[in-house]
């Protein structure tokens, strides 16, 4: 597989000097790395364009099928994972069928799981110059917030308690 | 995949499909580690809001300063209309474990 990393080329350059700089361009290097994770996790298919720590990620390279999604952290995400003292980014990368989350719920468990190819994060590393940790997808959510929500419940529950 | 500085562990419970929201256009976010529970919300348009419960004082911030046993209560209530409104198969739980220590 492989994919067109957009730029603009400066007038006048030669087709030699385009691939000269396209090579060395830091847009490239991440592409490669990109292309690294993509082949990593043996992903095939057409790719969707976003952004990653700013580089442009190539548009759909035909109709789609498929799609991924190399997203910078949501918001939402960020805030609680700051809540608790974690000084991170978050990068998720998401493999979807359009339009069938159950499939994208298959897909990011599969992606998530590939991330511990030890090649592919030492790349990433490099790129954002930080740690990576492993990460592990379950589906045990729903317990685990029932389970913080009674814990919650309990410490209402002492209060008053000592309160009286 | 999650970058990140120091050994912490975390697990972060969230929708599979980040762009779902509950039913009044919210979304909520819980994760917790061994020393806090967090829960943040955030209306469309809004500044979020982050409550942080302290699992060993018994101590909540919200939004980083101060709160009672009425934001426990809050969060409570938030927790439980995630619940309510999720079905088990949306929800993914993401553990956080550094380099070679399993989650």
């Amino acid at each position: 597989m492989s994919f067109d990393v957009g730029g603009v080329t400066p007038p006048g350059m030669s087709a030699a000097g385009r691939a000269q700089n396209a090579s060395n361009s830091p847009s490239t290097q991440k592409a490669s790395a990109m292309q690294t994770v993509l082949d990593a996790l043996n992903i095939k298919g057409p790719i969707s364009s976003q952004r990653l720590q700013g580089v442009q990620l190539p548009r759909p390279i035909s109709a789609t099928l498929a799609s991924i999604q190399v997203l910078q952290p949501s918001p939402s995400q960020m805030e609680a994972l700051r809540a608790l003292g974690l000084e991170m980014a978050v990068l998720t990368l998401v493999v979807a069928d359009q339009g069938q989350q159950l499939r994208l719920k298959e897909r990011l468990k599969e992606v998530a799981l590939s991330t511990v190819n030890r090649e592919m994060v030492t790349e990433l590393e490099s790129i954002f110059g930080t740690e990576i940790g492993e990460v592990v997808i379950d589906d045990n959510g729903a317990l685990i917030v029932l389970n913080g929500l009674k814990e919650l419940e309990k410490s209402i529950e002492e209060e008053f308690g000592n309160d009286n | 995949m999650v970058l990140r500085k120091g050994n912490e562990k975390a697990r972060i419970v969230q929708f599979a499909d980040e762009g779902r929201t509950l039913p009044d256009g919210s979304k909520i976010i819980y994760a917790e580690n061994d020393d806090k529970i967090v829960l943040y919300h955030k209306h469309p348009l809004d500044r979020g809001t982050t409550y942080v419960y302290d699992r060993k004082s018994g101590k909540i911030t919200v939004n980083g300063k101060e709160g009672t046993n009425q934001d426990k209560k809050l969060m409570i209530r938030l927790g439980s209309y995630m619940l309510d409104n999720v079905q088990e198969y949306e929800l993914v739980t993401v553990s956080v474990s550094a380099k070679g220590t399993p989650s």
